[in-house]
Protein backbone atom coordinates (compact mmCIF):
# COMPACT_ATOMS: atom_id res chain seq x y z
CA UNK A 1 0.00 0.00 0.00
CA UNK A 2 1.28 3.59 -0.57
CA UNK A 3 2.75 5.34 1.78
CA UNK A 4 0.75 8.55 0.93
CA UNK A 5 -2.63 6.32 1.28
CA UNK A 6 -1.70 5.30 4.66
CA UNK A 7 -1.25 9.03 5.33
CA UNK A 8 -4.37 10.10 4.09
CA UNK A 9 -6.28 7.54 6.60
CA UNK A 10 -4.78 8.89 9.74
CA UNK A 11 -6.44 11.39 11.98
CA UNK A 12 -3.84 13.62 12.09
CA UNK A 13 -5.75 15.90 14.56
CA UNK A 14 -6.32 13.40 16.66
CA UNK A 15 -2.85 12.06 17.10
CA UNK A 16 -1.65 15.39 17.56
CA UNK A 17 -4.56 16.01 20.33
CA UNK A 18 -3.01 12.76 22.17
CA UNK A 19 0.45 14.09 21.94
CA UNK A 20 1.93 16.17 25.29
CA UNK A 21 3.85 18.85 23.08
CA UNK A 22 5.48 20.09 26.63
CA UNK A 23 6.89 16.78 27.34
CA UNK A 24 8.57 16.37 24.00
CA UNK A 25 9.73 19.70 23.68
CA UNK A 26 11.45 19.28 27.45
CA UNK A 27 13.46 16.51 26.07
CA UNK A 28 14.08 18.81 22.66
CA UNK A 29 17.90 19.78 22.77
CA UNK A 30 17.35 23.11 21.37
CA UNK A 31 21.01 24.03 21.41
CA UNK A 32 21.58 21.89 19.49
CA UNK A 33 18.73 22.06 17.25
CA UNK A 34 20.02 25.45 16.47
CA UNK A 35 23.35 25.16 15.59
CA UNK A 36 22.08 22.70 13.18
CA UNK A 37 20.10 25.58 10.83
CA UNK A 38 21.65 27.77 8.97
CA UNK A 39 19.94 30.82 9.54
CA UNK A 40 21.52 33.07 7.03
CA UNK A 41 19.95 30.34 4.51
CA UNK A 42 16.44 31.09 5.81
CA UNK A 43 17.16 34.91 6.14
CA UNK A 44 17.85 34.84 2.43
CA UNK A 45 14.57 33.37 1.50
CA UNK A 46 12.65 35.95 3.39
CA UNK A 47 11.04 38.50 1.53
CA UNK A 48 11.99 41.06 4.20
CA UNK A 49 9.96 44.12 1.91
CA UNK A 50 6.76 41.88 2.60
CA UNK A 51 7.53 41.86 5.91
CA UNK A 52 8.01 45.83 6.39
CA UNK A 53 4.45 46.26 4.23
CA UNK A 54 3.25 44.79 6.89
CA UNK A 55 5.06 46.37 9.94
CA UNK A 56 3.48 49.51 11.22
CA UNK A 57 6.44 51.39 11.45
CA UNK A 58 5.45 54.28 12.82
CA UNK A 59 3.05 52.70 16.09
CA UNK A 60 6.78 51.39 16.80
CA UNK A 61 8.54 54.44 16.51
CA UNK A 62 5.81 55.92 18.87
CA UNK A 63 6.78 53.79 21.35
CA UNK A 64 9.99 54.40 22.03
CA UNK A 65 11.05 56.56 24.54
CA UNK A 66 13.54 58.58 23.18
CA UNK A 67 14.02 60.55 26.08
CA UNK A 68 14.98 57.34 27.76
CA UNK A 69 16.94 56.14 24.86
CA UNK A 70 19.18 59.31 24.56
CA UNK A 71 19.62 59.59 28.47
CA UNK A 72 20.63 55.07 28.62
CA UNK A 73 23.26 55.15 25.72
CA UNK A 74 25.47 57.37 23.98
CA UNK A 75 23.46 58.96 21.86
CA UNK A 76 23.38 61.74 23.34
CA UNK A 77 27.35 62.49 22.60
CA UNK A 78 26.74 61.91 18.81
CA UNK A 79 23.31 64.25 19.07
CA UNK A 80 25.42 66.80 20.72
CA UNK A 81 28.51 66.52 18.29
CA UNK A 82 26.19 66.67 15.51
CA UNK A 83 23.28 69.30 16.18
CA UNK A 84 24.55 71.67 18.81
CA UNK A 85 26.64 74.67 18.22
CA UNK A 86 26.68 77.56 20.18
CA UNK A 87 24.24 79.64 17.97
CA UNK A 88 21.84 76.86 18.05
CA UNK A 89 22.25 76.33 22.09
CA UNK A 90 21.73 80.32 22.61
CA UNK A 91 18.61 80.15 20.17
CA UNK A 92 17.43 77.08 22.35
CA UNK A 93 17.73 79.01 25.35
CA UNK A 94 16.43 82.35 24.29
CA UNK A 95 13.60 80.76 22.62
CA UNK A 96 12.29 78.59 25.40
CA UNK A 97 12.50 81.47 27.68
CA UNK A 98 10.24 83.85 26.02
CA UNK A 99 7.35 80.35 25.54
CA UNK A 100 8.20 80.58 29.36
CA UNK A 101 7.45 84.28 29.52
CA UNK A 102 4.51 83.61 27.57
CA UNK A 103 2.85 80.72 29.10
CA UNK A 104 3.37 83.08 32.61
CA UNK A 105 1.71 86.25 31.23
CA UNK A 106 -1.46 83.98 29.34
CA UNK A 107 -2.13 82.40 33.13
CA UNK A 108 -2.26 85.78 34.35
CA UNK A 109 -3.86 87.36 31.71
CA UNK A 110 -6.70 83.92 32.38
CA UNK A 111 -6.87 84.66 35.73
CA UNK A 112 -7.57 88.81 36.06
CA UNK A 113 -10.42 87.86 32.64
CA UNK A 114 -11.64 84.78 34.85
CA UNK A 115 -11.14 82.27 32.13
CA UNK A 116 -10.38 78.99 32.18
CA UNK A 117 -7.03 77.68 29.98
CA UNK A 118 -8.66 74.66 29.27
CA UNK A 119 -11.49 76.11 27.34
CA UNK A 120 -9.33 78.46 25.48
CA UNK A 121 -8.19 76.98 21.84
CA UNK A 122 -4.43 76.16 21.78
CA UNK A 123 -3.89 77.18 18.08
CA UNK A 124 -5.05 76.58 14.94
CA UNK A 125 -7.71 73.93 13.50
CA UNK A 126 -4.98 72.78 11.33
CA UNK A 127 -2.29 72.56 13.37
CA UNK A 128 -3.60 71.13 16.76
CA UNK A 129 -6.42 69.11 15.29
CA UNK A 130 -9.91 70.40 15.67
CA UNK A 131 -10.85 68.45 19.32
CA UNK A 132 -7.82 70.51 20.48
CA UNK A 133 -9.13 74.06 18.80
CA UNK B 1 26.36 79.22 33.49
CA UNK B 2 23.27 77.07 33.26
CA UNK B 3 23.05 73.78 34.07
CA UNK B 4 22.03 72.08 30.91
CA UNK B 5 19.69 69.96 32.75
CA UNK B 6 17.98 73.09 34.53
CA UNK B 7 17.19 75.03 30.87
CA UNK B 8 13.64 74.92 30.86
CA UNK B 9 12.41 73.76 27.33
CA UNK B 10 8.75 73.94 26.45
CA UNK B 11 6.74 70.78 25.81
CA UNK B 12 7.41 69.91 22.35
CA UNK B 13 3.65 69.80 21.45
CA UNK B 14 3.89 73.15 21.83
CA UNK B 15 4.56 73.60 18.53
CA UNK B 16 1.37 74.48 16.22
CA UNK B 17 0.18 76.70 19.67
CA UNK B 18 -0.75 80.08 18.83
CA UNK B 19 2.55 82.00 19.97
CA UNK B 20 2.09 84.50 22.99
CA UNK B 21 2.90 88.72 23.74
CA UNK B 22 6.69 88.17 24.56
CA UNK B 23 7.64 86.23 21.93
CA UNK B 24 5.90 88.13 19.27
CA UNK B 25 6.98 91.56 20.95
CA UNK B 26 10.93 90.58 20.90
CA UNK B 27 10.22 89.22 17.11
CA UNK B 28 8.93 92.79 16.33
CA UNK B 29 11.68 94.21 18.12
CA UNK B 30 14.33 92.61 16.08
CA UNK B 31 12.66 93.25 13.13
CA UNK B 32 12.52 97.04 14.02
CA UNK B 33 16.26 97.00 14.42
CA UNK B 34 16.86 95.03 11.21
CA UNK B 35 14.49 97.41 9.54
CA UNK B 36 15.43 100.55 10.10
CA UNK B 37 19.52 99.41 10.01
CA UNK B 38 18.99 97.49 6.64
CA UNK B 39 17.28 101.01 5.68
CA UNK B 40 20.32 102.95 6.57
CA UNK B 41 22.71 100.63 4.75
CA UNK B 42 21.05 100.16 1.70
CA UNK B 43 20.40 104.46 1.61
CA UNK B 44 24.08 104.81 2.45
CA UNK B 45 24.94 102.05 -0.50
CA UNK B 46 22.12 104.69 -2.97
CA UNK B 47 23.57 107.54 -2.24
CA UNK B 48 27.51 106.20 -2.83
CA UNK B 49 26.58 104.70 -5.89
CA UNK B 50 25.00 107.94 -7.26
CA UNK B 51 27.84 110.12 -5.95
CA UNK B 52 30.38 107.86 -8.11
CA UNK B 53 28.16 108.17 -11.04
CA UNK B 54 26.90 111.90 -10.82
CA UNK B 55 30.13 112.99 -9.44
CA UNK B 56 28.85 115.09 -6.15
CA UNK B 57 28.16 114.95 -3.17
CA UNK B 58 24.66 113.99 -2.06
CA UNK B 59 22.93 113.76 1.58
CA UNK B 60 19.90 112.28 2.91
CA UNK B 61 18.07 115.60 3.31
CA UNK B 62 18.52 116.21 -0.33
CA UNK B 63 15.20 113.68 -0.53
CA UNK B 64 12.89 116.12 1.19
CA UNK B 65 10.84 114.54 4.36
CA UNK B 66 7.70 113.46 2.37
CA UNK B 67 9.78 111.55 0.33
CA UNK B 68 12.31 109.39 2.78
CA UNK B 69 9.45 109.14 4.73
CA UNK B 70 7.40 107.45 1.69
CA UNK B 71 11.00 105.45 0.90
CA UNK B 72 11.28 104.19 4.54
CA UNK B 73 7.21 103.27 4.63
CA UNK B 74 7.93 101.22 0.99
CA UNK B 75 11.24 99.53 2.49
CA UNK B 76 9.24 98.68 5.81
CA UNK B 77 6.38 97.07 3.92
CA UNK B 78 8.76 94.48 1.67
CA UNK B 79 10.76 93.97 4.37
CA UNK B 80 7.53 91.91 6.30
CA UNK B 81 5.64 91.18 3.02
CA UNK B 82 8.57 89.50 1.29
CA UNK B 83 9.68 86.97 3.96
CA UNK B 84 5.83 86.49 5.04
CA UNK B 85 4.81 85.69 1.22
CA UNK B 86 8.28 83.38 1.49
CA UNK B 87 8.36 81.38 4.41
CA UNK B 88 5.80 83.24 6.47
CA UNK B 89 8.40 84.43 9.20
CA UNK B 90 10.72 87.52 9.12
CA UNK B 91 14.05 87.43 10.51
CA UNK B 92 12.88 88.32 13.90
CA UNK B 93 10.14 85.45 13.99
CA UNK B 94 12.95 83.29 12.81
CA UNK B 95 14.97 83.81 15.59
CA UNK B 96 12.46 83.65 18.13
CA UNK B 97 10.54 80.43 16.47
CA UNK B 98 7.27 82.01 14.92
CA UNK B 99 5.38 81.62 11.63
CA UNK B 100 2.68 83.48 10.67
CA UNK B 101 0.05 80.92 9.29
CA UNK B 102 -3.24 81.95 8.47
CA UNK B 103 -6.61 81.62 10.65
CA UNK B 104 -6.81 77.81 9.95
CA UNK B 105 -3.41 76.74 10.55
CA UNK B 106 -2.38 76.51 6.78
CA UNK B 107 0.55 78.47 5.07
CA UNK B 108 0.49 81.81 4.32
CA UNK B 109 0.00 82.58 0.63
CA UNK B 110 0.46 85.89 -0.94
CA UNK B 111 -2.44 87.40 -1.35
CA UNK B 112 -2.64 87.16 2.87
CA UNK B 113 0.92 88.08 3.17
CA UNK B 114 -0.24 91.47 1.29
CA UNK B 115 -2.85 92.22 3.54
CA UNK B 116 -1.32 91.73 6.60
CA UNK B 117 1.80 93.71 5.34
CA UNK B 118 -1.01 96.49 4.56
CA UNK B 119 -2.82 96.21 7.88
CA UNK B 120 0.37 95.69 10.01
CA UNK B 121 0.77 99.74 10.42
CA UNK B 122 -3.19 100.36 11.55
CA UNK B 123 -2.58 98.40 14.96
CA UNK B 124 0.17 100.18 16.35
CA UNK B 125 -2.23 103.74 15.38
CA UNK B 126 -4.72 104.74 18.48
CA UNK B 127 -1.74 104.00 20.60
CA UNK B 128 -1.19 100.73 19.87
CA UNK B 129 -5.00 99.57 21.06
CA UNK B 130 -5.11 96.97 17.94
CA UNK B 131 -2.00 94.80 19.65
CA UNK B 132 -4.17 94.39 22.46
CA UNK B 133 -5.75 91.19 20.99
CA UNK B 134 -2.25 89.54 21.51
CA UNK B 135 -2.19 89.69 25.07
CA UNK B 136 -6.42 89.14 25.85
CA UNK B 137 -7.63 87.42 23.01
CA UNK B 138 -8.53 83.90 22.65
CA UNK B 139 -6.27 83.33 19.58
CA UNK B 140 -3.76 86.06 20.82
CA UNK B 141 -4.60 88.14 17.33
CA UNK B 142 -3.99 91.45 16.77
CA UNK B 143 -5.87 93.73 14.73
CA UNK B 144 -4.01 93.31 11.19
CA UNK B 145 -4.12 89.16 12.12
CA UNK B 146 -8.20 89.68 12.28
CA UNK B 147 -8.27 92.02 8.74
CA UNK B 148 -5.86 89.49 6.92
CA UNK B 149 -7.44 86.73 8.45
CA UNK B 150 -4.09 85.15 9.66
CA UNK B 151 -2.47 84.20 13.38
CA UNK B 152 0.95 83.44 14.52
CA UNK B 153 2.07 80.33 16.10
CA UNK B 154 5.11 78.68 17.34
CA UNK B 155 7.09 76.94 15.01
CA UNK B 156 10.34 75.58 16.61
CA UNK B 157 11.20 72.44 16.93
CA UNK B 158 11.18 72.22 20.53
CA UNK B 159 11.65 68.27 20.38
CA UNK B 160 14.93 68.53 18.98
CA UNK B 161 15.53 71.56 21.58
CA UNK B 162 14.65 68.67 24.59
CA UNK B 163 16.88 66.17 23.10
CA UNK B 164 19.55 68.66 23.20
CA UNK B 165 19.28 69.96 26.47
CA UNK B 166 19.15 65.77 27.53
CA UNK B 167 21.97 65.35 25.64
CA UNK B 168 24.13 68.56 27.20
CA UNK B 169 22.62 66.79 30.53
CA UNK B 170 24.00 63.22 29.51
CA UNK B 171 27.40 64.65 27.98
CA UNK B 172 28.09 67.16 31.16
CA UNK B 173 27.19 64.09 33.61
CA UNK B 174 29.76 61.98 31.85
CA UNK B 175 32.43 64.80 32.07
CA UNK B 176 31.62 64.79 35.48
Amino acid sequence: MPINAVVEQVDVQAVIERVDINEILTRVDIDALITRIDINKIVEQVDLNRVLDRVDINTIVSRIDVEQLIARTEIGGIVIQSTTGLFERALDTLRAQFVRLDHFTNRGVNRVLRRSQAELPLGPPRLVGRDAA
Amino acid sequence: MTNAADEYVPDPGAVGHYAGSFSRLAAYAIDAVLVSALYSVATAVVVWILELIVSRNFDATDLGTGASAALLTLWSFLYFFVPWAISGRTPGMLVLGLRVVRRDGSPLDVGHAFLRALFFPLSFILLGLGLIGILVGREHRALHDVLANTTVVYAWDAQRARLRRLARARASGARA
